[in-house]
């Protein structure tokens, strides 16, 4: 337990703006309210913040892009709130890599509170999947498109990192481990739909509260086998923010804290097309993560009374699952069942829905979720007993993990 | 007016593996220190990190590695009017990680599974540019 000693991080305040199908409202206006509603939620002034980090990453490119309008930058924020930062990062990636950067910040003293925002756009129905491949063909009119970088070896096979990434893994996995049919998979997204639903922000609980059946699912829109629509998070327009100070500062302020007991991320080492089409490589840089983070908390997956286990593809949930060691390798689909990861279940997991039960918030609600069960504030959807949770955003690519404590170290 | 699927533009890198397709040789980097094929080509070994890399015809002879059928998932105004079709990925019988992108032409669905024997074969758009697409076999039609 010694090692665990070394971070003296503490999640202190969480805000988040309402979620919106498309840009009704600025993405820039969404990141200032949930800043300031974070800020507050501390029981601190703006004037206090003196370090601040995003990912500004839009999930898509489109070529033109705008601060304040596809995504939101520190310097934006800085500028928004009359901030002077001692320390300021954007970083690439998901939340998951800012949020490393700013527990990082905080607990060397290049800071003493951190203010972490992620704001997601949606530009609108149909116009989501804009990527470098799709504006190639929006050049169709003048004549064939033409692909470069990683595109040029994967483009003119009509291969979709995002949907593909979590179908090609599935098949190996089914094919390896005779286990992972969509019946199987059901348990999963319908109990997620149902904790989303228990969420006041969630998508579906503000546009369409309705649970799904296990039949929904199975008679669900196939995109790309055996991934369809509703193994798919929806794309939503929406920000969130955390504060983050030093566990001794932590004390004083007006919310009970969420403390930081482990950390671990990196990026995977890729030989292939890119990594999210391979299993062995996905698990093999999944599982250095989870070994590296239960050594740097000094605890262990049966220690943990919860999960939030990233779900942007539902095929990533059972992957994280198993990375972390909270069940068998080639048993996620089995441990699923039976009400195990429901909220009085042996290991709920995402008990506030995750990004299938609330929205493409990109790890937001993961974290949200984690900070919030530990230190007890999670009302409706509160566990009992909640003392230990582990949160695991992205996979491969962008892959952070953390675990988070009731206690302080 | 025809659609075509997006086509790559060949750079320093690159260009020996897309002159080698134009000649029907499926050409990828195999690293002069440590023996290893890779497959994009990048600027160093992966292996050993060597940048010594000049590239060695293969044998395309690989078996399906992984695969699934986009039925409406796709964005290109191509890839929407063949939908649904096939994709997936094939590890070339030279070593693992050696893994390429293929439509498995002439397959169906219900014909692929892991670890099925491939065979290279070239296809060529209107354009002038050639692929490598994988095909079964054992089977598969025309």
């Amino acid at each position: 337990m010694s090692s665990a000693k070394r971070h003296s991080a503490a999640f202190v305040g969480f805000g988040e703006s309402r979620v919106f199908r498309g840009p009704e409202v600025p993405l820039g206006k969404l990141a200032v309210e949930a800043s300031l509603t974070a800020i507050g939620d501390a029981g601190l002034d703006v004037n206090q913040i003196d370090g601040i980090a995003c990912t500004p990453d839009a999930p898509f490119s489109r070529g033109q892009s705008a601060d304040g309008i596809e995504y939101v930058t520190t310097d934006y924020m800085v500028k928004a709130l009359g901030l002077r930062p001692r320390w300021q990062a954007d970083v690439s990636g998901m939340i998951s890599t800012s949020a490393l950067a700013a527990i990082r910040a905080v607990d060397s003293g290049a800071c003493n509170y951190a203010l972490l925002f992620r704001a997601l756009h949606n530009p609108g129905s149909g116009k989501y999947g804009h990527t470098s491949e799709t504006k190639a063909g929006e050049l169709e009119l003048s004549g064939p498109p033409e692909v470069v970088a990683i595109e040029r070896y994967r483009a003119s096979y009509g291969l979709y990192p995002p949907a593909d990434g979590a179908a090609l893994p599935w098949s190996q996995y089914q094919a390896r481990y005779k286990s992972g049919s969509r019946e199987q998979m059901a348990a999963l997204i319908v109990q997620l739909r149902k904790n989303g639903l228990a969420y006041e922000n969630g998508y579906w609980t503000r546009y369409k509260p309705v649970e799904l059946s296990a039949e929904d699912y199975l008679n669900a829109r196939m995109v790309s086998r055996p991934v369809s629509i509703f193994d798919c998070d929806i794309p939503v327009q929406g920000a969130a923010a955390f504060i983050i100070t030093t566990a001794e500062r932590a004390r004083d302020l007006a919310q009970p804290a969420a403390y930081v007991h482990g950390i671990a991320d990196g990026v995977p080492a890729h030989g292939t097309i890119t990594v999210d089409e391979a299993l062995d490589e996905q698990m093999a840089h999944n599982r250095d993560i989870g070994r590296r983070l239960w050594k740097d908390a000094g605890l262990g997956p049966r220690d943990m009374n919860l999960a939030n286990l990233y779900d942007g593809f539902s095929i990533m949930t059972i992957l994280w699952m198993e990375a972390f060691g909270l069940c068998g390798e080639g048993e996620g689909f089995d441990f699923i069942q039976e009400g195990r990861i429901a909220h009085r279940g042996q290991l709920p997991i995402n008990p506030s829905g995750g990004n299938l039960g609330c929205g493409r918030m990109h790890g937001v609600n993961h974290i949200m979720d984690g900070m919030l069960q530990v230190s007890g504030r999670s009302g409706n959807r509160q566990i009992a007993g909640a003392e230990l949770a582990v949160v695991g955003i992205g996979m491969g690519w962008a892959a952070g993990a953390f675990v988070l404590g009731k206690q302080p170290l | 007016m025809a659609l075509y699927p997006p086509l790559p533009v060949p750079d320093e890198l690159s260009e020996p593996y897309w002159d080698g397709l134009k000649t029907g040789k499926l050409l990828v980097q195999r690293c002069s220190r440590c023996q290893h094929y890779q497959f994009p080509p990048k600027p160093a070994c992966r292996a050993c990190g060597s940048a010594d890399l000049p590239f060695t015809e293969v044998s395309g002879r690989g078996k399906i590695f992984s695969f699934t059928e986009t039925v409406s998932g796709a964005r290109h105004p191509y890839f929407q009017s063949i939908s649904p079709y096939l994709v997936g990925m094939v590890q070339l019988d030279e070593h693992e990680g050696l893994i390429f992108p293929s439509n498995f032409p002439g397959a169906r669905y219900e014909d692929l599974a892991i670890g099925e024997p491939v065979q290279v074969q070239f296809q060529e758009f209107a354009q002038g540019t050639v692929i490598p697409q994988f095909r079964l076999t054992n089977g598969g039609e025309g």
